[in-house]
C-alpha cells in the first residue's frame, strides 16, 4: 500500500483500530479509496478468527462491486486470500443475510422471495386502481374545481400522471414510512382504534393491507420488508445479535447519509456489541430524503455524539479551484444567508479544500472559462439551443475530454437528448436502467423466443436469423453471407417449406448455387427444430436451451441465467401468464422499460472515461459519484430548485388537486401523529405541507451542490424561465456574489 | 461416544473380514447390533448373514426393513442375483408400507374401536399429495378469515407444514392436540408470533376431525392407528409373528422413533435380528429420523459389533477425515490437503463459466481413464439450469449423465403435457382450456408430421383469444390453409379431433387416458407409437390419477367429471406433485451422476471423484426453515420447556456440515474437486460455512508451512 501518498486526514482514518468513528467527506475526497484501505489494513492487523469478517456496507450494487474488487486487490498485495475475511453488502443485502440466519423469526421459510421495485409497483398500481374505483366520488371531489369535466375524466384514468399515479405514489410512501417506523398493517389496525382517521388514510391503509396479503400469497417480501424483518429478528433475539456481532467485529459503512432510521438501527444494534463502527458520509450529498426514508440528520447526530471520534476528509483533487470556490460559496451562503431560515441546515461543513502539492491527485488548473454562470433569462427552447451550441463547440475543441449535461428531471434530459439528436451530436444517455450489453443479450434471446411462439411470422424469422448470427457482424465476408441468407428467407413464400419441407427441400436447390448460404441456413434451421422440440419446457428453461445454441461471452451467458431466474419469478408471480406476456416482460428489459440487475463486466457502474468525445446526458441524481471534465448544469430555476418564496411551486403539490394540497405530505403527517400517539394534534388539510416543502428545498439545494461538484475543469450553469419561472434563489445569489467579486 | 463403551474388546482384534463373518453368523449372534461409519462393510456383512439364513433355515421368512425403498436396493439386487431355492422367503419393505398393508388387513379391528364416524365403510388412504388436497379445503377458509397473518408462505408450503406437524406427532408419539403447546414452549422470538401456533392447532384439529368423519387416513393417522390399535392387538401379534422369523433392519438411524419402538418390542419374538446403524447418519433428521432412538436399540440386542475400518478412502482423504473427527485440532500438511481437495486454479467470475470448467475437468478425467460412473457432481440443491447446462455440456463431449433428483412435476414431461392438453380439449366442461402454445405443442407431439408451424396454421383459425376451446373441423378450414398441409396429415388431425369430440364426459379420466393412448396416440402415424418412454409416462399419469381418485371418489358428488376436473386443476395449481417425495427419480443412462448432496449420501455408494458445486451456499448445512413446525422441537430428544435459540441453530448447522463432510469423504475413493465462482448460481457472492471452512483449511496449512 502506498502509504507515502496518504493525506493527513486519510492517514488519521487509517490509524483507526477500534471504537466508533465518523468521517465527513467532501465530494472527490476518495471515500471508497479510504474505506477500502481501512478494510484491508484491519484485515492485516487485527487477529480475526476464522469465522469472523470485516463487514463493509454500502448503498448501491455498483458500489459493492467496486469495494469488493478494490479490497481484493489490496489483500492480494498483502499476500492474503482474496474473498476471505470480509464481506461487502448493500444494506438490503445485509438485511437478507441477517434474515437468512433464522427466517422463522420473521415468519418466513428459507425460500422466501424478494420482490423487486417494479413488481411491487405493479401490485400497488393494481390495488390503487381498485381503491380509486371503489371510492370514485371521494377522489373526484379532491380534484380542483377549475378543471372541466373532460379533464376530470382524463385525470381519473391517467395512470401515468393523473389520480391513479398520485394514489399509487401516496400509498407507496405511506407503506414505506410505516415500515420504516416498524408498523406493519396489523399494527396500524390496532393504532387506528385509538383515533379516527381521514378517508384517504383509510384507503392507504386498505392498500397496505391488501399489498401485504398479496406478498404473503407469493411467499415474498419487498425491499422495505427486508429491512423491517432484519430489524425485527435482531430486536427479538439477543443471541442472534451476539452471534452476528461476533461474526462482524468491524462494521465499515459507506454513504451513511443515505441510511434510514431502521437501517441505522440494524447496524447500531450490532455495533453496540462490537464497539467498532466506522461511518463515512457526506450529508451535503444526501439527495434522497424527499422521496425515500433516507435521513441525513441521523448521520449528523452520530457525528455529534461524544463517544464518536469524528474526522473530516476535506481535501479533494477533483475540481479546479474556481469550481471548489463556487461549491463552498453555495455551502456558506445556504448556512448563513438563505432567505428561508428553516433550510439553512441543508449544507454543512466541511468546506472543500484543494489537495496539497505532492498529492497524487492534483486539482486541475483554473482557466478563464472554469466557471460560467449564465444569467440570460432563456426560454426553454433557447436554453436547449444554447446547450447544443456550447456542447458542440466543447466537443470540437476538447475531443479527449469528458462532458456531461445535467438536469434535474428525466423529462428535461429527454428533451435535451432530442435536440442533440436533431443536431447530430453524439451522446449517451445514462437514464437507462440496464446497461446496453445486458439489453442486447436479452434482446437476442427475445428475438429467438419469438420465433418459437410466432412461428409463422416472416419478419420474426428474419430477425431471428440475424440475431442467431450476430457474431458474424465483425467479419465482412460472413456478414455478407448472412445478408444473402436474410434476403433468401425474406423471399420465401411460406416459412413451413423451409423449416419442415414436405416435398423438395428448398435448401437442396440453394446448395448447388450457393453452398455457403445454404449451409448457414441449414444450421439455423437445425437449431430452431431443436427449440421446437424443447417447447414443452418451462419458459425459463427454454431460454437456457436457446442460449446454449448461441456463441455467448461468459458474462452474456450469466446474463441469460439471471434473466431466466427473473422470468421464473415472473412465472411464479403471474401463473396465468402465457409466453407472449413473458416475452413482453423480457422485451421491457431489452427496451429499457424495466429494471433488471445485470451481470455486466462492470456491474451497473457507469464509467464516464469510456465516453470521451460524446455528451453524457443524465439527471443530477444519477450523476452522484461521477465526474466529468466539463459539466453543463441546466434548468436551475425556481421550479426545480425552490426556496420557499411565495411564487415557488412544488412537485408534490399537484396542479389538479383542490387548493394544491400535498396529499402525500398530509398522509405521512397523519401517519406520524397516529404512531406518536399525540392526542392533542389535529389532522387538517395542509398539515405536513410546510415540512414537505422544506424537505424538498433541502434536497434540491444539495442536488445543486452535487451538480456543481461533478465538474473537474469547467462548469456552465444556466436556467430557463419555462412558464413564468425565475432563476433559483441560490443560483442568483451565486452569480450576484460573483458579480460583486 | 456411547458406542465406545459398548465395543466388544475381544472383537476389535479381529481382521475386518473376520468381523464380517462374525456378524453374518446368526446362530452365534442371534440378536446383533452392528454399527459403524459409512463404507465400513456393514451392508456386506448383512448380505452375508442373509445368505447364511437362506442357506440354513429353509422354512423361515426374513424381513429386510429399510427406511426408504432405495436403501433396499442392495438386498433386492442380491436376491435377484443369488440362485437360492428359498430366496422368495425374503421381503424387503419399509415400515410405512407394512403399516398401510396391515391397516387395510385389520380394518375391522380398527372399526370396532369406534374411532371413525363411519367405521363400517372402507378406509380411504391418502398419499402426501391427496392429504395436501384435503388440507387445502380445511386451511384455505382459515387463511381467508385472517389466520396465519404473521407468516409469509405460499399456500402449498403452508399446507405441507401443517401436515408435517401431524406426522411429527404421530411418529414421535405424542397427541396431536399438544402441537401448539410444544411449539410455543420452544419459541424464543417475538411474542406476537405465538398466535400462529394456535392457528396451527386449529387447522390440524379440524383436519383430523375431517379425516375421522370421512374415513380418510393420512400418514399420521395410519401411524397412530397402527401403533395404538393394531400393533398391541393379540390377534395381530399372532399373525405377524408367523409372518417373519428373521429381521435385518438396515439404516435404522434414518427411521423415526415409532419404528424403533415397534422393532424393540418385536425382537424378543424373533429367531434372529440384525440391526444396522450408520454412526454418522441421521441425515433425514429433518423428516423425523431419530438416530439416538435407533442407537438405543443396542440395549435390546445380545451382541454389539462395531466396524471401524474404512475400506474406501485413500490416505489423504483418511487424513482429512481424521482431522474432522479430531474436532479439527490436528495439523494437516498443505500437500495432504491439496491431494484430497482440488481447487480450480483460476476461480471464474460467473457460475456458467464454472460449469464450463467443471465439464472440461470431467472430460479430462475420462480421457485419462476414469469411468463416468466414478464421477459425481454434487450441489445442495439441483436447479433446472444447473442440470440442463451441465448435462448438455457433457453430452456434447460424448459423456453420459444421470440425474438423481426428487420426482419432477408431472407437467414437465412432454408426453404427459400432451395428454393433459388433449384431455382438457376433450373436456370442455372442465372449463380449463389450454392456451394456443400448449395446443400447438400437443398437436405436433401427437401427430409428428404436423409440425409446429402447420399446427399453428390450423389453430390460428380457432383461437383468437389465445385459449383453444375446441379444434376446428377440417371442412371449416379455408383453402389457403388446407393446401399448405399434406392430406395425410389433415386426415390424422381430423381423426384426432373426432376422437376427442366423441369423448363421453362421464368417462373416468384413467379410462380416457388409457384409450387415448391405445386407440390413438400409440397407433402408427401418431406420436407415441414406438416411443417406449411415452408408454411409461402415460402409465405414470394414470397411476397418479388413480392415487388421487381413490380417496376423493368417495366424496359427495364426486362423479368422473368432477374427479377429472379437480385432478387437472390440482395439477395446474401445483397442489399435486409439489411435495417432497422421498423416493428420488433417476433420469438418464448410467454415467456421471448429478445429484443433490443428501440424495447422493442416501445412495450409500462411493466414487472416485466428487465435484462440489455452490460451496458458498448455506444449503450444505442449514435446515429447512418452517415457521409453522419444527423438526427438532417436535422430537423425542427435545427437552420439554427448552427454548430453541440461535445457538441451537448454529450448533445444528455446524453439526450438519461436519456430518455431511464426513459422509461425503467416506464415500470418496479419490479426490474432491472444490468448485467455486465469484458469483454463485444465484448471481450473488455467497459466503457459507463450507466455503469459509475450506478457505481456512488451506490458509492455516499455508501459514503453518510458511512458519516452518
Amino acid at each position: 500500500m502506498t502509504e507515502f501518498a496518504l493525506r493527513q486526514s486519510q492517514a488519521e482514518v487509517l490509524r483507526y483500530r477500534s471504537g466508533w468513528m465518523g468521517i465527513s467527506a467532501v465530494p472527490g475526497s476518495g471515500k471508497t479509496w479510504t474505506l477500502s484501505h481501512l478494510a484491508a489494513k484491519l484485515l492485516l492487523t487485527v487477529d480475526l478468527q476464522p469465522d469472523q469478517e470485516i463487514l463493509v456496507v454500502t448503498f448501491a450494487n455498483s458500489a459493492v462491486d467496486n469495494f469488493t474488487s478494490r479490497i481484493g486487490e489490496l489483500v492480494r498485495e498483502y499476500g492474503l486470500l482474496e474473498g476471505y475475511g470480509y464481506r461487502v453488502r448493500t444494506l438490503h443485502g445485509l438485511a437478507g443475510d441477517i434474515i437468512r440466519e433464522r427466517p422463522e423469526l420473521a415468519g418466513l421459510g428459507n425460500d422466501f422471495r424478494i420482490l423487486d421495485d417494479e413488481d411491487a409497483n405493479a401490485i400497488l398500481e393494481e390495488l390503487s386502481f381498485e381503491q380509486l374505483n371503489k371510492h370514485e366520488d371521494f377522489f373526484r371531489h379532491l380534484i380542483s374545481s377549475d378543471r372541466n369535466p373532460k379533464e376530470v375524466e382524463k385525470l381519473m384514468r391517467d395512470v401515468k400522471s393523473g389520480m391513479p399515479a398520485l394514489l399509487k405514489d401516496i400509498a407507496s410512501s405511506f407503506i414505506r414510512s410505516a415500515k420504516n417506523e416498524g408498523q406493519m398493517a396489523a399494527d396500524l389496525a390496532i393504532l387506528q382504534k385509538s383515533r379516527p382517521v381521514t378517508p384517504l388514510f383509510q384507503i392507504c391503509f386498505e392498500i397496505y393491507r391488501s399489498y401485504q396479503e398479496r406478498l404473503k400469497l407469493l411467499g415474498a417480501v419487498d425491499f422495505d420488508d427486508l429491512i423491517y424483518h432484519a430489524w425485527k429478528c435482531l430486536k427479538s433475539d439477543p443471541d442472534l445479535v451476539r452471534h452476528l456481532a461476533h461474526r462482524w467485529p468491524y462494521i465499515l459503512e459507506d454513504e451513511a447519509q443515505d441510511s434510514s432510521k431502521q437501517q441505522q438501527a440494524i447496524l447500531q444494534v450490532l455495533a453496540e456489541q462490537t464497539g467498532n463502527w466506522v461511518r463515512v458520509g457526506d450529508t451535503n450529498q444526501a439527495i434522497y430524503q424527499s422521496f425515500t426514508t433516507a435521513d441525513p440528520r441521523l448521520l449528523k447526530e452520530y457525528l455529534a455524539r461524544p463517544d464518536v471520534y469524528s474526522v473530516d476528509l476535506p481535501e479533494s483533487g477533483r475540481s479546479c479551484q474556481k469550481i471548489i470556490d463556487l461549491a463552498n460559496r453555495l455551502n456558506a451562503w445556504v448556512q448563513t444567508s438563505h432567505p428561508n431560515e428553516a433550510v439553512r441546515d441543508s449544507l454543512t461543513k466541511p468546506f472543500i479544500i484543494p489537495t496539497q502539492p505532492g498529492d497524487p491527485q492534483q486539482n486541475p488548473p483554473n482557466t478563464a472559462h472554469s466557471v460560467e454562470l449564465v444569467t440570460n433569462p432563456f426560454s426553454s427552447e433557447e436554453e436547449l439551443n444554447f446547450i447544443t451550441r456550447q456542447a458542440k463547440a466543447w466537443l470540437e475543441n476538447h475531443p479527449q475530454d469528458t462532458v456531461a449535461v445535467l438536469a434535474l428531471m428525466n423529462a428535461r434530459v429527454n428533451k435535451i437528448a432530442e435536440v442533440l439528436r436533431q443536431n447530430k451530436i453524439d451522446y449517451v444517455d445514462i437514464l437507462m436502467k440496464v446497461p446496453r450489453e445486458t439489453r442486447e443479450t436479452i434482446g437476442s434471446v427475445v428475438n429467438l423466443l419469438k420465433l418459437i411462439f410466432y412461428p409463422l411470422d416472416q419478419k420474426v424469422a428474419v430477425k431471428a436469423l440475424q440475431v442467431f448470427y450476430r457474431h458474424f457482424r465483425s467479419d465482412d465476408a460472413l456478414a455478407k453471407v448472412v445478408t444473402t441468407a436474410k434476403g433468401w428467407l425474406e423471399s420465401l413464400p411460406r416459412l413451413e417449406d423451409f423449416f419442415y419441407p414436405v416435398e423438395a427441400d428448398p435448401l437442396e436447390e440453394l446448395s448447388y448455387d450457393d453452398p455457403e448460404t445454404a449451409s448457414l441456413l441449414a444450421d439455423f434451421r437445425a437449431a430452431v427444430l431443436r427449440w421446437h422440440q424443447a417447447a414443452y419446457l418451462a419458459f425459463d428453461q427454454l431460454m437456457l436451451v436457446i442460449s446454449h445454441d448461441l456463441p455467448l461471452e461468459p458474462f452474456e451467458l450469466a446474463t441469460v441465467h439471471k434473466a431466466s431466474s427473473f422470468i421464473k419469478i415472473q412465472m411464479d408471480n403471474h401463473p396465468e401468464w402465457t409466453p407472449p406476456e413473458l416475452i413482453a416482460a423480457l422485451s421491457d428489459i431489452a427496451k429499457n422499460e424495466r429494471n433488471f440487475f445485470s451481470v455486466n463486466e462492470n456491474q451497473d457502474a457507469f464509467n464516464p472515461e469510456l465516453y470521451k468525445g460524446k455528451v453524457v446526458l443524465c439527471t443530477c441524481h444519477k450523476a452522484k459519484g461521477l465526474e466529468w471534465d466539463k459539466v453543463f448544469l441546466t434548468s436551475v430555476n425556481n421550479y426545480d430548485y425552490p426556496s420557499g418564496a411565495e411564487k415557488d411551486s412544488y412537485i408534490s403539490e399537484k396542479y389538479f388537486i383542490l387548493d394544491r394540497r400535498n396529499l402525500q405530505a398530509e398522509i405521512l403527517a397523519e401517519l406520524n401523529l397516529l404512531i406518536s400517539n399525540n392526542p392533542s394534534a389535529v389532522v387538517h388539510p395542509g398539515i405536513g405541507r410546510l415540512d414537505a416543502r422544506n424537505e424538498l428545498i433541502r434536497d434540491r439545494l444539495r442536488l445543486l451542490y452535487v451538480g456543481i461538484t461533478r465538474a473537474k475543469s469547467s462548469l456552465t450553469i444556466s436556467y430557463n424561465t419555462g412558464i413564468n419561472l425565475a432563476p433559483a434563489v441560490a443560483y442568483k445569489a451565486l452569480w450576484q456574489e460573483e458579480e460583486n467579486d | 461416544m456411547i458406542y465406545n463403551s459398548l465395543i466388544m474388546n475381544g472383537i476389535l482384534s479381529l481382521t475386518p473380514e473376520r468381523m464380517q463373518e462374525q456378524a453374518a453368523d446368526f446362530l452365534a449372534h442371534p440378536h446383533l447390533f452392528l454399527s459403524g461409519p459409512a463404507s465400513s462393510g456393514k451392508t456386506s456383512a448383512a448380505l452375508l448373514r442373509l445368505h447364511q439364513i437362506l442357506t440354513s433355515d429353509f422354512n423361515s421368512r426374513t424381513l429386510v426393513l429399510v427406511p426408504q425403498r432405495s436403501l433396499g436396493e442392495p438386498y433386492q439386487s442380491f436376491l435377484r442375483n443369488v440362485n437360492l431355492p428359498s430366496s422368495h422367503q425374503v421381503s424387503v419393505q419399509t415400515m410405512s408400507s407394512i403399516v398401510r398393508r396391515m391397516i387395510a388387513l385389520f380394518w375391522p379391528l380398527i372399526a370396532s374401536h369406534q374411532v371413525f364416524r363411519h367405521p363400517f365403510e372402507p378406509p380411504r388412504f391418502l398419499t402426501l399429495e391427496t392429504a395436501q388436497y384435503y388440507m387445502a379445503q380445511i386451511a384455505d377458509p382459515l387463511i381467508d378469515r385472517g389466520h396465519f397473518a404473521t407468516i409469509t408462505l405460499t399456500r402449498n408450503r403452508l399446507f405441507s407444514q401443517l401436515l408435517d406437524n401431524l406426522n411429527k406427532s404421530a411418529i414421535v408419539g405424542f397427541p396431536h392436540t399438544e402441537l401448539a403447546r410444544r411449539l410455543k414452549s420452544a419459541w424464543n422470538g417475538d411474542q406476537s408470533q405465538l398466535t400462529v401456533y394456535d392457528d396451527v392447532q386449529l387447522a390440524v384439529n379440524a383436519f383430523r376431525e375431517f379425516c375421522l368423519e370421512h374415513n380418510l387416513l393420512d400418514y399420521s393417522l395410519q401411524v397412530e392407528l397402527f401403533r395404538e390399535i393394531v400393533w398391541p392387538n393379540e390377534t395381530f401379534q399372532r399373525y405377524f409373528q408367523n409372518q417373519y422369523q428373521h429381521l435385518i433392519y438396515d439404516n435404522a438411524e434414518e427411521d423415526p422413533p415409532y419404528v424403533h419402538d415397534i422393532v424393540r418390542s418385536w425382537i424378543k419374538n424373533l429367531q434372529s435380528s440384525l440391526i444396522i446403524l450408520d454412526e454418522e447418519g441421521g441425515l433425514h433428521s429433518f423428516l423425523g429420523a431419530d438416530p439416538v432412538s435407533a442407537a438405543n436399540l443396542v440395549f435390546d440386542s445380545t451382541t454389539h459389533i462395531r466396524f471401524k475400518q474404512n475400506y474406501v478412502s485413500p490416505p489423504p482423504i483418511k487424513a482429512l477425515l481424521g482431522y474432522l473427527q479430531s474436532s479439527q485440532t490436528q495439523k494437516l500438511p498443505h500437500s495432504t490437503i491439496s491431494q484430497a481437495l482440488i481447487i480450480t486454479s483460476k476461480q471464474p467470475r460467473f457460475f456458467p463459466e464454472l460449469l464450463q470448467s467443471v465439464s472440461q475437468e470431467i472430460a479430462d478425467l475420462i480421457l485419462n481413464g476414469t469411468t463416468a460412473e466414478q464421477i459425481v457432481v454434487l450441489s445442495p440443491f439441483l436447479s433446472d439450469p444447473l442440470v440442463f447446462e451441465l448435462s448438455r455440456r457433457l453430452s456434447k463431449a460424448g459423456i453420459p449423465t444421470q440425474t438423481l433428483r426428487p420426482s419432477l412435476a408431472l407437467k414437465s414431461n412432454p408426453h404427459i403435457q400432451t395428454i393433459l392438453t388433449l384431455a382438457s380439449l376433450a373436456h370442455p366442461d372442465w372449463n380449463q382450456p389450454p392456451d394456443l402454445y400448449q395446443a400447438q405443442f400437443a398437436l405436433s407431439t401427437a401427430i409428428p408430421k404436423l409440425d409446429p408451424l402447420r399446427a399453428r396454421l390450423i389453430l390460428d383459425q380457432t383461437a383468437p383469444n389465445k385459449s383453444v376451446t375446441s379444434l376446428p373441423p377440417i371442412a371449416s378450414l379455408p383453402n389457403e390453409v388446407v393446401e399448405r398441409i399434406p392430406t395425410e396429415v389433415l386426415g390424422q388431425f381430423e381423426k384426432l379431433r373426432l376422437w376427442l369430440s366423441s369423448v363421453d364426459p362421464s368417462e373416468p379420466l384413467d379410462y380416457f387416458i388409457s384409450r387415448l393412448f391405445s386407440e390413438l396416440l400409440a397407433q402408427p402415424g401418431y406420436g407415441f407409437a414406438d416411443v417406449q418412454e411415452a408408454g411409461e409416462h402415460t402409465a405414470r399419469l394414470i397411476q397418479s390419477y388413480q392415487k388421487f381418485k381413490r380417496p376423493v371418489a368417495a366424496d359427495q358428488g364426486a362423479d368422473a367429471a368432477y374427479l377429472g376436473r379437480e385432478y387437472y386443476k390440482s395439477l395446474n395449481q401445483g397442489l399435486l406433485s409439489a411435495l417432497y417425495l422421498p423416493d428420488e427419480e433417476i433420469v438418464g443412462e448410467p454415467g456421471v451422476l448429478i445429484a443433490p448432496v443428501l440424495t447422493f449420501l442416501m445412495q450409500n455408494r462411493a466414487v472416485e471423484h466428487q465435484f462440489w458445486l455452490n460451496l458458498g451456499s448455506k444449503g450444505w448445512y442449514e435446515r429447512l426453515e418452517q415457521p409453522l413446525t419444527h423438526p427438532y422441537v417436535l422430537n423425542r430428544q427435545w427437552q420439554p420447556g427448552k427454548k430453541w435459540t440461535t445457538d441451537d441453530e448454529l450448533a445444528l448447522g455446524r453439526f450438519n456440515l461436519e456430518r455431511t463432510l464426513i459422509g461425503l469423504l467416506r464415500r470418496c475413493r479419490g479426490q474432491v474437486h472444490l468448485c467455486t465462482s465469484d458469483y454463485s448460481e444465484a448471481g450473488i457472492e455467497e459466503k457459507g460455512l463450507l466455503l469459509t471452512w475450506a478457505q481456512n483449511l488451506f490458509r492455516s496449512a499455508l501459514r503453518e508451512e510458511e512458519s516452518d
